[in-house]
Protein backbone atom coordinates (compact mmCIF):
# COMPACT_ATOMS: atom_id res chain seq x y z
CA UNK A 1 0.00 0.00 0.00
CA UNK A 2 3.10 2.16 -0.10
CA UNK A 3 1.92 2.44 -3.67
CA UNK A 4 -1.24 4.27 -2.63
CA UNK A 5 0.76 6.85 -0.75
CA UNK A 6 3.06 7.51 -3.67
CA UNK A 7 0.10 7.54 -5.98
CA UNK A 8 -1.57 10.40 -4.12
CA UNK A 9 1.55 12.51 -4.47
CA UNK A 10 2.29 11.60 -8.08
CA UNK A 11 -1.38 12.12 -8.96
CA UNK A 12 -1.09 15.60 -7.46
CA UNK A 13 2.14 16.33 -9.32
CA UNK A 14 0.63 15.15 -12.59
CA UNK A 15 -2.50 17.26 -12.10
CA UNK A 16 -0.37 20.25 -11.11
CA UNK A 17 1.85 19.94 -14.19
CA UNK A 18 -1.14 19.54 -16.51
CA UNK A 19 -2.81 22.60 -14.98
CA UNK A 20 0.34 24.66 -15.39
CA UNK A 21 0.70 23.63 -19.03
CA UNK A 22 -2.97 24.45 -19.65
CA UNK A 23 -2.44 27.77 -17.89
CA UNK A 24 0.52 28.73 -20.07
CA UNK A 25 -1.31 27.72 -23.25
CA UNK A 26 -4.57 29.47 -22.33
CA UNK A 27 -2.79 32.60 -21.14
CA UNK A 28 -0.86 33.01 -24.39
CA UNK A 29 -3.91 32.09 -26.49
CA UNK A 30 -6.13 34.54 -24.60
CA UNK A 31 -3.69 37.42 -24.85
CA UNK A 32 -3.25 36.82 -28.58
CA UNK A 33 -6.99 36.44 -29.14
CA UNK A 34 -7.75 39.58 -27.15
CA UNK A 35 -5.22 41.51 -29.23
CA UNK A 36 -6.79 40.09 -32.36
CA UNK A 37 -10.36 41.13 -31.53
CA UNK A 38 -9.30 44.54 -30.21
CA UNK A 39 -11.11 47.25 -32.12
CA UNK A 40 -13.69 44.90 -33.57
CA UNK A 41 -17.24 44.62 -32.23
CA UNK A 42 -16.28 41.30 -30.60
CA UNK A 43 -14.08 43.25 -28.20
CA UNK A 44 -17.06 44.33 -26.12
CA UNK A 45 -19.16 41.21 -26.24
CA UNK A 46 -19.23 38.07 -24.14
CA UNK A 47 -16.15 36.83 -26.01
CA UNK A 48 -14.06 39.32 -24.15
CA UNK A 49 -15.26 37.89 -20.81
CA UNK A 50 -14.71 34.35 -21.96
CA UNK A 51 -11.16 35.10 -23.10
CA UNK A 52 -10.40 37.05 -19.95
CA UNK A 53 -11.61 34.24 -17.70
CA UNK A 54 -9.98 31.40 -19.65
CA UNK A 55 -6.48 31.55 -18.04
CA UNK A 56 -8.03 31.43 -14.56
CA UNK A 57 -9.70 28.06 -15.16
CA UNK A 58 -6.45 26.05 -14.85
CA UNK A 59 -5.76 27.98 -11.63
CA UNK A 60 -9.09 26.69 -10.29
CA UNK A 61 -8.00 23.22 -11.35
CA UNK A 62 -4.73 23.67 -9.43
CA UNK A 63 -6.61 24.71 -6.29
CA UNK A 64 -8.82 21.64 -6.67
CA UNK A 65 -5.71 19.45 -7.13
CA UNK A 66 -4.26 20.77 -3.87
CA UNK A 67 -7.48 20.01 -2.03
CA UNK A 68 -7.71 16.58 -3.64
CA UNK A 69 -4.15 15.78 -2.57
CA UNK A 70 -4.99 16.70 1.01
CA UNK A 71 -7.92 14.27 0.87
CA UNK A 72 -6.10 11.50 -1.02
CA UNK A 73 -2.84 11.47 0.95
CA UNK A 74 -3.04 8.34 3.11
CA UNK A 75 -0.16 9.27 5.42
CA UNK A 76 -1.83 11.17 8.26
CA UNK A 77 1.43 12.77 9.38
CA UNK A 78 2.04 14.22 5.91
CA UNK A 79 -1.58 15.32 5.81
CA UNK A 80 -1.11 17.14 9.12
CA UNK A 81 1.98 18.98 7.86
CA UNK A 82 0.19 19.90 4.65
CA UNK A 83 -2.96 21.12 6.45
CA UNK A 84 -0.94 23.23 8.89
CA UNK A 85 1.11 24.69 6.04
CA UNK A 86 -2.08 25.53 4.16
CA UNK A 87 -3.47 27.32 7.21
CA UNK A 88 -0.24 29.29 7.56
CA UNK A 89 -0.48 30.09 3.85
CA UNK A 90 -4.06 31.33 4.26
CA UNK A 91 -3.16 33.43 7.30
CA UNK A 92 -0.09 34.99 5.73
CA UNK A 93 -1.93 35.70 2.47
CA UNK A 94 -4.87 37.32 4.25
CA UNK A 95 -2.44 39.35 6.35
CA UNK A 96 -0.45 40.44 3.31
CA UNK A 97 -3.50 41.46 1.26
CA UNK A 98 -5.06 43.29 4.23
CA UNK A 99 -1.92 45.35 4.85
CA UNK A 100 -1.48 46.02 1.14
CA UNK A 101 -5.14 47.00 0.82
CA UNK A 102 -4.80 49.72 3.42
CA UNK A 103 -1.56 50.91 1.84
CA UNK A 104 -3.43 51.22 -1.46
CA UNK A 105 -6.30 53.05 0.18
CA UNK A 106 -4.36 55.51 2.30
CA UNK A 107 -0.77 55.60 1.06
CA UNK A 108 -1.27 55.56 -2.72
CA UNK A 109 0.71 52.35 -3.08
CA UNK A 110 0.20 50.81 -6.52
CA UNK A 111 -2.70 48.38 -6.96
CA UNK A 112 -2.00 44.74 -6.15
CA UNK A 113 -3.10 42.49 -9.05
CA UNK A 114 -5.65 40.11 -7.56
CA UNK A 115 -4.61 37.24 -9.83
CA UNK A 116 -1.33 37.19 -7.89
CA UNK A 117 -3.16 36.27 -4.68
CA UNK A 118 -2.92 32.54 -5.41
CA UNK A 119 0.82 32.62 -6.23
CA UNK A 120 1.32 34.57 -2.99
CA UNK A 121 -0.61 31.85 -1.14
CA UNK A 122 1.50 29.12 -2.78
CA UNK A 123 4.69 30.92 -1.85
CA UNK A 124 3.58 31.42 1.76
CA UNK A 125 2.43 27.80 2.01
CA UNK A 126 5.69 26.51 0.58
CA UNK A 127 7.66 28.62 3.01
CA UNK A 128 5.49 27.50 5.92
CA UNK A 129 5.95 23.85 4.94
CA UNK A 130 9.69 24.13 5.63
CA UNK A 131 9.10 25.47 9.13
CA UNK A 132 6.17 23.21 9.96
CA UNK A 133 8.13 20.12 8.88
CA UNK A 134 11.12 21.23 10.92
CA UNK A 135 8.95 21.33 14.04
CA UNK A 136 8.50 17.56 13.84
CA UNK A 137 12.16 16.75 13.22
CA UNK B 1 3.41 11.75 23.76
CA UNK B 2 6.01 9.47 25.32
CA UNK B 3 6.25 5.98 23.90
CA UNK B 4 8.35 2.83 23.82
CA UNK B 5 8.59 2.55 20.04
CA UNK B 6 12.36 2.78 19.88
CA UNK B 7 12.85 0.00 22.45
CA UNK B 8 10.19 -2.19 20.89
CA UNK B 9 11.76 -1.72 17.47
CA UNK B 10 15.20 -2.57 18.80
CA UNK B 11 13.86 -5.76 20.40
CA UNK B 12 12.68 -6.87 16.99
CA UNK B 13 15.65 -5.37 15.09
CA UNK B 14 13.28 -3.32 12.96
CA UNK B 15 14.51 -0.09 11.42
CA UNK B 16 12.18 2.92 11.26
CA UNK B 17 11.74 2.10 7.60
CA UNK B 18 10.74 -1.50 8.44
CA UNK B 19 8.10 -0.30 10.87
CA UNK B 20 6.93 2.35 8.41
CA UNK B 21 6.40 -0.31 5.79
CA UNK B 22 4.41 -2.50 8.18
CA UNK B 23 2.23 0.48 9.09
CA UNK B 24 1.92 1.75 5.53
CA UNK B 25 3.16 5.22 6.48
CA UNK B 26 6.29 7.22 5.68
CA UNK B 27 9.52 6.80 7.64
CA UNK B 28 9.22 10.45 8.67
CA UNK B 29 5.90 9.60 10.32
CA UNK B 30 7.49 6.84 12.38
CA UNK B 31 10.31 9.17 13.37
CA UNK B 32 7.92 11.98 14.40
CA UNK B 33 5.80 9.56 16.44
CA UNK B 34 8.83 7.90 18.02
CA UNK B 35 10.35 11.22 19.12
CA UNK B 36 7.01 12.15 20.66
CA UNK B 37 6.52 15.14 18.38
CA UNK B 38 3.51 13.79 16.56
CA UNK B 39 0.66 11.95 18.25
CA UNK B 40 -0.84 9.34 15.95
CA UNK B 41 -4.58 9.09 15.42
CA UNK B 42 -6.40 6.33 17.26
CA UNK B 43 -6.65 4.12 14.15
CA UNK B 44 -2.88 4.44 13.55
CA UNK B 45 -2.18 3.81 17.25
CA UNK B 46 -4.16 0.56 16.98
CA UNK B 47 -2.22 -0.34 13.86
CA UNK B 48 1.06 0.24 15.71
CA UNK B 49 -0.20 -1.86 18.61
CA UNK B 50 -1.14 -4.66 16.20
CA UNK B 51 2.28 -4.51 14.54
CA UNK B 52 3.93 -5.18 17.90
CA UNK B 53 1.22 -7.51 19.17
CA UNK B 54 0.70 -5.29 22.21
CA UNK B 55 -2.01 -3.04 23.57
CA UNK B 56 -1.85 0.71 22.95
CA UNK B 57 -1.19 1.34 26.66
CA UNK B 58 1.87 -0.89 26.50
CA UNK B 59 3.36 1.37 23.84
CA UNK B 60 2.14 4.90 24.56
CA UNK B 61 2.62 6.37 28.01
CA UNK B 62 0.91 9.16 29.87
CA UNK B 63 3.11 12.24 29.96
CA UNK B 64 2.35 13.06 33.59
CA UNK B 65 3.43 9.70 35.01
CA UNK B 66 6.99 9.11 33.79
CA UNK B 67 8.01 6.92 36.75
CA UNK B 68 5.11 4.53 36.17
CA UNK B 69 6.13 4.28 32.57
CA UNK B 70 9.30 2.26 32.65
Amino acid sequence: MTENRDNARSRYQRRFMLSMIAYAVLLIASVLALEYIEGSELANGPWRFALAVAPSLPILATIWAMGAYLVEETDEFKRTILAQSMLWGVGLTLGFTSVWGFLEEFAQVSRFPLYLTFPVFCFCMGLAQVFVARRYK
Amino acid sequence: MRNRLKVLRAERSWSQADLAERLDVSRQSVNAIETGKYDPSLPLAFKIADAFGLSIEAIFLKDEAPQAAE
